[in-house]
């Protein structure tokens, strides 16, 4: 497997970096994991979903939430059990969004995920503004000030990020680990049983059914099982960052991951890792102005759909031999 | 999104059917052409979001607006003009989407949707990029306010409910009485039987698409001074069209225009009552209990 080469090879980097580079690619890992979990619902049980970016923010704004709101309470507000606090409350979610996907054809099924995203973001700017009369809000809802999000502009958590794993380099290792662990777990499910049904409802749900194959549990089951890493990821994207806010449950997010699983390869877990490189490494080109870099992203996106729609790993792979 | 919480709380019903009226009127225009293009070609094309959007700017730019980077060279234009311009502006995008992304594309929804939305964020960062992140507001064409039986509304605002009502008429007459219409019908019933009978289906599809667009931009270009133009606007008017397309069943012309006016009803009820940012979140909530409680439609011929 190319893991463990990759896994040495990227571990070495951080000897030749600046601190900067580091950064730019310790996001690229934690983008990689939620993308590859996208890839795991879309590319291998076939859900279409415009939603996944919604664990992300659960996960990531449990883990913020709680370590703001409770600090006093250790128990509660730790990183391990403010992540997987946020795990249940994603899977909770996920019910919502696997049901959905039971109950609805692709379509209207991939519309709902993505208005979804577009209500959650709007409730957590409403009940935001830490701090400060919230405008948003009617009066009798201020006891929801104890509780709140900070809105549109998010929170700072002085005690994670950098501080949480001493400093870039070993954040920077922790992510990468994070990514392997979790790539490999993803890799684990998909050639398990579970990954073969998932194939089977993806390829056609009716003969699927016909097989036995019971369509709702096992399209709960994955939708839970990606809600659960991608939830992960978002919890580690808060404690690796110690910031939070709304673009964590934004369509941009969402967007950059399917065109990271795209470049890299549906169906292929691991094309994540190159497809977040790829966009991690075009988007510090294009740093001069953000707004370039996502139009080229776009654009880019565009082609790829629709002359490559297997992305590129695939392709690589038939131009190198293997498999 | 158009919905706006300008009417005042203790204004009554009579106040919420007025401006549901208007509101309806704006939600038709933008939902006709929707309800069309998902009904024939059966296909979501997130590209309406980017009409909008697109529509919105240029009728920005051609009543005064400003790119980055200083102003442009064409300066303000008379108002039909700018609205005839961004209007038919949109169209070329629309064509070159559809020759591009979706004939090809066709039989795959999956992919479909994925380039179109592709597509959609491609034209909102192309914004963000030619006129900034920041809302923009367009000159309104008209000025004062009429009165309806004790609620005022400007003129602006009220403008919508003609002329969509006109523009809707036309189409719909379009549709049942002349032959293109006619062919557009025949290949949403069953595209296959189309083509035997000798009907260019790709032209038909591109026709679709073209209307779509052109209703999308007219909605957008008629509402501009309404609201703050930002790169963004376009996922609520997307989000409206998809609820009362959906509410007015697929492939029913009448039954979209019928479903806008009681969208438009439900969403100014929330605003009063809740408050306008709740919008969303309501329609979120209308949304799945329509498609769990009778996806169908109201008039929708099919299940969904």
């Amino acid at each position: 497997m190319i893991l463990p080469a990759l896994a040495a090879g990227l571990g070495i980097l951080p000897l030749g970096l600046n601190p900067y580079a580091l950064i730019v690619l310790t996001f690229a890992y934690i983008y990689a994991a939620a993308a590859a979990s996208w890839d795991l619902l879309a590319g291998y049980a076939g859900q279409l979903s415009f939603g996944q970016v919604a664990f992300f923010g659960i996960g990531g704004y449990t883990v913020a939430l709680l370590a703001y709101h409770f600090p006093y309470w250790y128990w509660l507000s730790n990183p391990i059990s403010a992540t997987v606090i946020g795990i249940l409350a994603s899977v909770v979610f996920s019910v919502f969004i696997g049901a959905s996907s039971v109950r609805m054809r692709g379509p209207y099924f991939a519309a709902v995920t993505f208005i979804s995203v577009i209500v959650l973001q709007q409730i957590v700017i409403i009940f935001g503004d830490c701090g400060a009369q919230s405008v948003a809000l009617p009066t009798r809802f201020d006891w929801a000030h104890k509780y709140c999000t900070g809105g549109q502009f998010g929170l700072m958590l002085p005690s994670y990020g950098a501080a949480l794993f001493g400093d870039n380099r070993l954040t920077y290792w922790a992510s990468l680990l994070y990514m392997i662990v979790s790539l490999a777990s993803m890799m684990l499910v998909v050639r398990s049983r579970y990954g073969l049904y998932f194939k089977c409802i993806r390829d056609d749900e009716i003969a699927a059914q016909a097989i036995g194959i019971n369509l709702t549990k096992y399209k709960l089951i994955a939708f839970a099982i990606s809600a659960v890493f991608c939830s992960v990821a978002g919890s580690w994207y808060v404690l690796a960052t110690g910031m939070v806010n709304t673009d964590m449950f934004g369509y941009g997010y969402n967007f950059l991951w399917i065109e990271m699983v795209v470049i890299g390869g549906m169906t292929t877990i691991i094309g994540t890792i190159p497809g977040a490189l790829f966009v991690g490494i075009v988007s510090e080109l294009l740093r001069a102005n953000a707004a370039i870099a996502l139009a080229v992203f776009a654009a880019i996106f565009v082609i790829v759909v629709r002359f490559l729609p297997e992305g590129i790993l695939p392709l690589l792979r038939r131009k190198i031999g293997l498999r | 999104m158009e919905v706006q919480p300008i009417v005042p709380f203790a204004a009554g019903l009579e106040t919420v059917l007025v401006y549901a009226a208007v509101v309806g009127a704006s939600f038709s225009l933008l939902s006709v052409g929707f309800s069309l293009m998902f009904g024939v070609a059966k296909i979501i094309d997130f590209t309406y979001i980017g009409y909008v959007v697109a529509a919105s700017y240029l009728v920005y730019t051609f009543t005064g607006g400003t790119i980055v980077g200083g102003s442009t060279p064409f300066g303000t234009l008379p108002i039909g003009a700018a609205l005839l311009i961004s209007v038919v502006g949109v169209l070329p995008i629309a064509v070159f989407v559809e020759r591009t992304l979706i004939r090809p594309m066709i039989h795959n929804a999956t992919a479909v949707m994925m380039a179109t939305f592709g597509m959609a964020l491609f034209i909102q960062y192309l914004a963000t990029l030619v006129w900034g992140p920041m809302v923009a507001s367009v000159v309104p064409y008209f000025s004062g306010f009429i009165t309806i039986s004790h609620t005022v509304v400007s003129v602006q605002r009220f403008v919508v409910l003609p002329i969509g009502l006109l523009a809707i008429f036309l189409l719909v007459a379009f549709i049942a009485y002349t032959k293109l219409g006619k062919s557009i019908v025949a290949v949403s019933d069953d595209s296959d039987a189309a083509w035997l009978v000798g009907i260019n289906v790709n032209a038909t599809y591109t026709l679709t698409i073209v209307l779509a667009a052109g209703f999308a931009a007219t909605a957008a270009v008629l509402t501009a001074p309404t609201v703050g133009l930002q790169p963004g606007m376009g996922w609520s008017p997307f989000t409206t069209a998809f609820i009362v397309t959906v509410l007015g069943g697929l492939g029913s012309l009448p039954g979209a225009v019928l479903a806008s006016f009681v969208y438009a009803i439900f969403q100014n009820s929330v605003s009063v009552f809740a408050g306008p940012q709740w919008a969303d979140a309501a329609a979120l909530v209308f949304l799945v209990a329509l498609l769990f409680i009778r996806p169908r439609g109201m008039f929708g011929k099919r299940a969904a």
